[in-house]
């Protein structure tokens, strides 16, 4: 029979074990992804004092959130429908979660998409389903809106709230979203209009396409 | 706490540590010498593109290859698909086969690649793919010659406007001579105020031209203008249009109520002055009195539509209950098109004076007064005599 100290001293060093481990993957996963957006350098030295360096170019789209669960809840009695979305921002024409009642945690995470690589990207996504399909019932909404979680990043460029299509709509449109570290990142959030006479679980999934825009960043 | 509710606590630390070392996170890169290439159509061109991969997932991922847009019958890829390990990567190469033909006008091919399988588990309401793609670009010239306006701008400095105008030789031949002729014109009026050229110039074939010409903004009071442009290419025509302003739009304070009674609630009166030609809309003003550096509560006006150089009374209500007498801080924030105008001034509030009732007669009143009186008098004078006779 184990001693509770001996018992203290194995989940202690269960948890020093955890922290070390969690540092350690934290450290190869950052390393990993600074290997991948440096590209292919060649050096090729031609004479005496003189390097050649060629640098690729690189896109990559780090996505931060690939989970988006609204968990589950109804549409409070009486009410026509109940609006819920991702976004923390909160206006009379898009409440976070009005008539609607949650029976789990109210946690959606937001998308958050950053340009990892050395070009300007245009962000563009394709959802699996539009409202109708995805939500069903009497008038459903599936809205999305993009919007710059770094100062100026994809300025002029972003959606505001508009109806998910099922064709290819932008997020952030003309290659505005630049690789510079002070404005690469932005948030994609979605809305649901959930109507009285649904039930079940809804899922859909979204493609997030990066293309690679002309010119310097 | 006792022995099991420590445990329990330690636990559920180890857990939540275990949680925060899953990362959330995906990621998908594509790198080779271009990502954006811009060719000029060639029949029968050939070329091929080398790229790699890298991949950050938390779970072997299957990874799809393929071209779409309209190139895509000319793009082959030396693998469909791949499956591959987390933090990983591939490499693969691109073959572009231009045909014989292509319509005149810009071509696209997208070389992508794409997750095949949605991230974020069972529960989620909303999971992703990701997808990365590079880019060939076909130029196909125009039979002939084919001028287009990519871009035209207005650069408006205090004396002058000019015009800018890029321009792009997409024909086949040259073009000899491209010159601009701009109209202008008051924004939403059809009337023409005045024209301008600017100097002709050749726009040799597949290249591109920038053309100029100025105009000065002397003469015009400031508000918004609509610049038409027409670029004569022997003897063709491209049109472009812009919207400039002229000086800056602002709508200034004209005057206020100065002065209030204490302890009662009294309409406030703002007029405001627009200096613009066009109409404004939500026009509306933020008061903010303070006496002494101590900020009475704001207030605000409804917003109302300020007609092109006109002016307009905006209302608010001062109350007064329970402020001293004596002069006040105020300033006026006029709120307009994301713009704000910033005025001071001062206001009055005067003592509340105590009326005493007035008495008004009227004339008539005055007269029945005076009448009454001598009725009365006369009454006694009778009284006193007949009193005088009876005594006798």
């Amino acid at each position: 029979m184990m001693s509770k100290r001996g018992k203290i001293d194995i989940l202690s060093v269960f948890l020093v074990a955890t922290i070390v481990l969690s540092i350690i993957t934290t450290f190869i996963v950052l390393n990993h992804i600074n290997a991948m957006i440096t590209g292919w350098p060649t050096y090729t030295p031609t004479s005496a004092g003189q390097i050649n360096v060629s640098i690729d170019s690189n896109l990559t789209i780090l996505l931060t959130n690939y989970n988006m669960s609204f968990g589950t809840g109804y549409v409070v009695n009486d009410k026509v429908h109940a609006t819920i979305n991702s976004s923390s921002v909160v206006t009379t024409a898009i409440l976070q979660g009005a008539n609607w009642t949650n029976t789990s945690a109210f946690s959606p995470q937001r998308f958050i998409l950053r340009n990892d690589g050395n070009v300007n990207a245009t962000i563009t996504f394709t959802s699996s389903a539009t409202a109708a399909q995805m939500i069903g019932g009497t008038n459903p909404d599936f809205k999305y809106n993009s919007s710059a979680k770094d100062t100026n990043a994809c300025k002029g460029n972003l959606v505001d709230w508009i109806s998910v299509t099922g064709a290819s709509q932008n997020i952030c449109a003309n290659g505005g979203l630049s690789p510079t570290d002070t404005k690469d990142e932005i948030y994609v959030d979605v809305l649901l209009q959930i109507p009285y006479d649904v039930v079940g679980t809804k899922e859909a999934f979204f493609v997030f396409s990066a293309t690679a825009a002309p010119g310097n960043p | 706490m006792n022995k099991r509710g420590k445990q329990f606590i330690f636990l559920a630390t180890v857990l939540v540590f275990l949680l925060l070392s899953i990362k959330n996170t995906s990621a998908l890169g594509i790198s080779g010498t271009t990502l954006y290439d811009k060719i000029d159509f060639q029949p029968g061109l050939e070329k091929t593109y080398n790229f790699r991969v890298g991949t950050e997932t938390t779970h072997p991922m299957n990874y799809k290859i393929y071209a779409k847009e309209d190139l895509a019958p000319y793009i082959t890829t030396s693998i469909s698909e791949i499956f591959v390990d987390p933090h990983s990567g591939f490499d693969f190469s691109a073959s572009l086969k231009l045909p014989d033909y292509l319509s005149p006008g810009m071509h696209y091919g997208y070389i992508c690649v794409m997750e095949t399988e949605p991230m974020g588990g069972p529960g989620s309401s909303i999971g992703i793919k990701t997808e990365v793609c590079a880019v060939i670009q076909v130029k196909v010239l125009y039979p002939g010659k084919y001028l287009v306006i990519n871009n035209f701008d207005a650069v408006v400095t205090n004396r002058q406007v000019q015009f800018i105008l890029d321009v792009e030789n997409l024909g086949t031949e040259d073009i000899i001579s491209a010159k601009p002729f701009i109209d202008i014109f008051e924004l939403n009026r059809t009337e023409k105020l005045a024209s301008v050229e600017g100097q002709a110039q050749p726009v040799p074939s597949n290249t591109k031209a920038t053309l100029t010409a100025f105009l000065d903004a002397g003469l015009f009071n400031v508000g918004d203008y609509l610049a038409k442009a027409i670029v004569n290419y022997d003897g063709l025509e491209a049109n472009a249009s812009k919207q400039f302003k002229i000086g800056e739009l602002e709508v200034r304070l004209v005057n206020y109520t100065k002065e209030f009674e204490q302890d009662k609630i009294s309409p406030m009166e703002i007029e405001v002055e627009s200096l613009w030609n066009q109409e404004i809309k939500n026009v509306f003003v933020e008061v903010s009195i303070s006496k002494n550096g101590e900020k009475l509560p704001d207030m605000r006006t409804p917003s109302e539509t300020l007609p092109p150089w006109g002016r307009t009374i905006l209302k608010t209500f001062f109350d007064t209950n329970g402020l001293a007498a004596g002069d006040y801080d105020a300033s006026f924030r006029i709120n307009y098109e994301n713009k704000i105008t910033e005025s001071s001034g001062t206001i009055k509030i005067k003592e509340r004076k105590l009326e005493s009732p007035k008495l008004s007669l009227s004339l008539n009143t005055i007269l029945l007064l005076i009448v009454l009186v001598l009725l009365i008098l006369l009454i006694l004078l009778v009284l006193r005599r007949k009193k005088r006779k009876e005594q006798q």
